[in-house]
């Protein structure tokens, strides 16, 4: 059994589990015996439990149009070059533009 | 083991079916995860929309049997530190040296100065702010280990560093902790 107090950072690798087999033992024994190291413990276990709690008390669900963004980002990158492309071309900044000079040019043919 | 999909190459059903399914079963785990990381609900939704793209490009390079969330956590951490670099250009500047002394000392015995007197009462809201202060690199090790339950190995993993660099970054980022929620509850 370990004679002298468990410092915080055993302490905190203890309620990890990540202790060697023999170290978890012997810092398990101190506990049962020593007040000081087992209201320590007991301080570090409920700042894991409020971290744990306070998680519980945001969790959230995912937005559904996080996951429109998702499918239509790849459906965007997943379209073949020609129809990108064509996409780029017939989007409303150039397509209007576009369209209002063949409606002008077929109305000034026909007049 | 094929490479990352090329982002034009024509989409398989099994690729979609995929994606389809990992958003189902891991989507909100990956954005509450995202947001304990970001502590921003934008920021969580974007690095989950990128992770997810990220998951499909590179399908195939999912080892079956092996843990699909630690894999789109180490997706998401990665993003998160590219992103952090490229928005301030100092995020290796946040993170103190593993190997320094600890400011708060970890490795003082308890009994010296017990710290019990921090945890009795109304923790929440103190414990929530310290978490925001903390580095990003400190609050990723500190919620896989306590949130998620993750092991030192697991980790080291996902965020890419030695079990002891975990070790060393989850003992300072607990004491910085408590430091934090020291001061927060003194200013309640």
């Amino acid at each position: 059994m370990i004679n002298e107090h468990v410092t915080t950072d055993t302490l905190v690798d203890y309620l990890h589990r990540e202790l060697a087999p023999e170290d978890d033992a012997a810092v398990h024994a101190h506990l049962a015996a020593c007040r000081a190291c087992t209201v320590a413990y007991e301080a570090e276990a409920r700042l894991t439990d409020q971290l744990c709690s306070n998680a519980r008390a945001e969790e959230r669900e995912l937005p559904p149009a996080v996951v429109a963004r998702i499918r239509s980002e790849i459906a965007q990158q997943t379209q073949p070059a020609w129809w990108r492309q064509l996409t780029l071309v017939l989007r409303p900044t150039v397509g209007f533009p576009v369209a209002a000079v063949l409606v002008l040019a077929v109305v000034l043919g026909f007049s | 083991m094929a490479g990352p999909r090329k982002p034009f190459e024509p989409p398989t059903e099994e690729q979609r079916a995929f994606l389809e399914r990992a958003i189902e079963q891991y989507g909100k785990a990956t954005y509450n995860f995202a947001y304990r990381l970001t502590r921003n609900e934008s920021d969580a939704a974007d690095l989950t929309q990128e992770a997810f793209i990220r998951v499909y490009r590179a399908w195939r390079s999912f080892v079956p049997g092996t843990s699909f969330l630690s894999w789109v956590y180490r997706i998401v951490t990665n993003l998160y530190r590219d992103e952090l670099r490229r928005r301030k250009g100092r995020y290796q500047e946040e993170i103190p040296d593993d190997n320094a002394p600890q400011e708060f000392g970890g490795g003082r015995p308890l009994a010296v100065e017990p710290i019990d007197e921090y945890v009795e009462q109304q923790m929440s809201e103190p414990v929530a702010k310290a978490l925001e202060e903390l580095t990003p690199d400190q609050r990723a090790v500190l919620v896989l280990a306590d949130i998620e339950e993750y092991s030192y190995q697991e980790i080291a993993e996902v965020v890419g560093c030695s079990i002891g660099t975990v070790r060393s970054r989850l003992h300072r980022a607990r004491n910085q902790l408590r430091r934090l929620v020291i001061q927060h509850r003194a200013a309640l």
